[in-house]
């Protein structure tokens, strides 16, 4: 396994002019044949009162046809919780005996109580932190409001969890918090996805599995060198979506510093935007800005080595010039990604301001994202958008709120909201 | 290595400490005063080291030197690919040196050439398990004593080059090191199958190009040349 690592920029600075930006593409490359990571997956079912009847059959139908999907060298376990949790299967190797056994621990599951998330995610943590040395990927299902804590016995929850596993979240129905969901799921470097119809349980979980078999190093990092005296403005996340990872960042050295992305699967690409404040410089200077390089954790002989892949391609470069045809170009990588981000915000404030009752707030923002996601070719997210405004104009990003829009298509936008469109590669600057 | 600020680096193309370009060429140039369009010796527009002091347009973003102007649109080469191969530029056969003769670099002709051949792990963009880059192979430091043959050693075949390189990305015969009789050197890439750069710019096919002290060849899946001129 190694990574490629390109950098795409507009090199060229007007003098006086500090920032330089840079698109960073990241693909994680084939794993070299043998020596496959161990892994770790832990079910984290809601079993509260109202996951009773259809959810809580069709929830447990779906653990175990993902746990057949498992091998041998797999380890998993099922945590139950409503305003508690319990271990209904410990962590156990995907032996057929042990999936037999699964199968009876699950069928005596009954929904009942409230809902306290934060017991669920302990009682995992607990289960994780006895193999450190597997890549740990959770999947967490719930279907309610986490009404029987406070916010805060989460978020210092998530703390603890925070580099013992990674956390896919999904909620079923629509009436769950969106945002309570995707603290958890941000917090673990996951995603929070809906799943409107229970039916749809088995399917999300079957996927979930195919990607978590799929990781194949972890602990992986973007260092990021910069020279004496610049300083790093941010580091994001931009595709497959937006996630600012400045707050993340661990100083190695005065000059060194990495920013935690969690475990990749063979063949995985991310594009990472950097922005980097240096010493001004004069016409005709040209500096290093930074040298970012990715580091990482790959299973060797039933232990972990970290590797260190850089590239000359992924330097980024500050260079001044008078001539202003140079510096005033923007790299049409930066471009769309700027365009993905005010997507973004453009969804999550007009959003916000229809639940408010602001609908003429409202018919602007979402104008403007159905302009940007028609522009920038956002085919997927020009059709959730659909779903809850009538396009009118794409091009002019003129609309009109919908009436009556089903719960489930407010929340999916509202959860897809920094799915990004990956930009295209070569082109011109658009 | 000692940057033009005179830091250690770790590095061998940008220092590690300040991000300066490692070419001692461009630091004698800017201790001597650099020219308000920039150090003598690189690129005023964009950096770039200057290869070959009559050639009137920059190889990476065409700036002419001639005329003190931005050149012609850059073709080939994009500022998002700063390795992409870029073409030759154009030296018209009659350019004149420098017109101004007390602004350019003087250049104290190295009375004798050595090539430090280094092997840069970070070169190897997609490494292959089973030809593992030799990370921790010594410097070897080859004195130009004579026109010398780079490439890969191949004994079955009986090619047994000046310079042999035990780089698996190299061809047997992949580039010449060249004399002239005015004692300057010269690159010729021998139309190898991956590639010469210099300096971070594809050699094309065949062709030949001047070299100078810190000039930088790299070739292969890991060897990278640094030229020294020995006083």
């Amino acid at each position: 396994m190694s990574f490629q690592i390109e950098a795409f920029q507009n090199r060229y600075l007007a003098p006086g002019t500090t920032t330089v930006d840079a698109i960073l593409q990241v693909t994680a490359t084939a794993p070299a044949a043998g020596g496959n990571a161990a892994l770790v997956v832990g079910f984290i079912i809601d079993t509260s009162g109202s996951m009773e009847g259809e959810r809580i059959q069709a929830a447990k139908r779906a653990v175990l046809q993902a746990i057949e999907m498992l091998d041998e060298r797999t380890t998993f376990f099922v945590v139950a919780f409503d305003a508690t949790a319990s271990v209904v299967v410990r962590e156990s190797r995907a032996t057929a005996a042990n999936k037999i056994h699964a199968h009876g621990a699950l069928r005596d599951l009954k929904a009942a109580g409230g809902t306290a998330m934060s017991t669920g995610l302990a009682a995992a943590r607990t289960l994780f932190s006895r193999t450190p040395d597997a890549i740990r990927e959770a999947i967490f299902l719930t279907d309610g409001k986490n009404e029987s804590e406070k916010p805060a016995v989460v978020a210092t929850e998530l703390a603890r969890c925070a580099g013992v596993f990674e956390c896919d979240c999904w909620g079923v129905g629509t009436d769950w918090q969106v945002g309570e969901v995707q603290e958890i799921a941000r917090g673990l470097l996951g995603k929070a996805s809906l799943i409107p119809e229970p039916s749809g349980i088995g399917q999300a979980f079957a996927a979930a599995m195919a990607h978590a078999s799929q990781k194949a190093v972890k602990d992986v990092r973007l260092r990021l060198w910069t020279p004496q005296g610049a300083e790093i403005v941010f580091v994001k996340q931009v595709n497959p979506t937006i996630e600012d990872l400045s707050s993340k960042a661990k100083v190695v050295s005065p000059l060194v510093h990495e920013y935690f992305t969690g475990a990749w699967s063979s063949h995985e690409a991310r594009d990472f935007h950097v922005s980097i404040r240096v010493k001004p410089g004069n016409a005709g200077d040209e500096m290093l800005a930074a040298r970012p390089s990715i580091v990482y954790l790959e299973p060797a002989a039933g232990s972990w080595q970290e590797q260190e892949v850089k590239s000359p391609k992924a330097r980024i470069f500050a260079s001044w010039t008078q001539d202003e045809t140079l510096s005033s170009r923007i790299d049409h990588h930066i471009a769309h990604y700027t365009g993905q981000g005010d997507l973004a915000q453009a969804i999550e404030q007009g959003l916000e301001a229809r639940a408010r009752g602001d609908d003429g707030g409202a018919t602007a923002l979402l104008g403007k994202a159905v302009r940007i996601a028609y522009v920038s070719a956002n085919a997927e997210m020009t059709q959730r958008l659909a779903k809850v405004v009538d396009v009118i104009d794409p091009v002019q990003g003129t609309i009109r709120l919908k009436k009556g829009v089903e719960k489930a298509a407010t929340m999916d936008l509202q959860l897809e909201s920094r799915t990004t469109k990956r930009v295209a590669r070569g082109g011109s600057s658009a | 290595m000692l940057c033009s600020n005179g830091h250690d680096s770790s590095e061998l193309d940008y220092c590690s400490i300040c991000g300066s370009a490692m070419s001692p060429r461009a630091s004698a140039a800017s201790a001597a005063g650099a020219p308000a369009a920039g150090p003598a010796g690189t690129c005023p527009s964009c950096g770039e080291p200057r290869t070959d002091a009559s050639a009137r347009f920059c190889e990476v973003c065409r700036f002419d030197f001639r005329n003190n102007r931005p050149g012609p649109a850059p073709m080939g080469r994009s500022s998002e690919a700063p390795a992409a191969p870029s073409p030759p530029p154009a030296p018209s056969p009659v350019a004149p040196p420098v017109t101004n003769a007390s602004a350019a670099p003087t250049d104290v002709r190295p009375s004798a050439w050595e090539l430090v051949v280094a092997i840069d792990p970070a070169l190897d963009v997609e490494p292959d398990p089973s030809a593992p880059c030799p990370a921790k192979a010594p410097k070897r430091v080859v004195a130009v004593d004579r026109d010398l043959l780079v490439g890969r050693e191949d004994d079955r075949r009986d090619i047994h080059p000046d310079l042999a390189l035990a780089d698996p990305g190299t061809s047997r015969r992949h580039a010449k090191i060249v004399r002239s009789a005015d004692g300057t050197l010269a690159l010729q890439d021998l139309a190898s199958t991956n590639g010469t750069k210099l300096n971070g710019v594809d050699v094309a096919a065949g062709s030949r190009r001047p070299i100078r002290d810190g000039d930088q060849i790299t070739l292969g899946r890991w060897t990278r040349i640094i030229v020294r001129g020995r006083p």
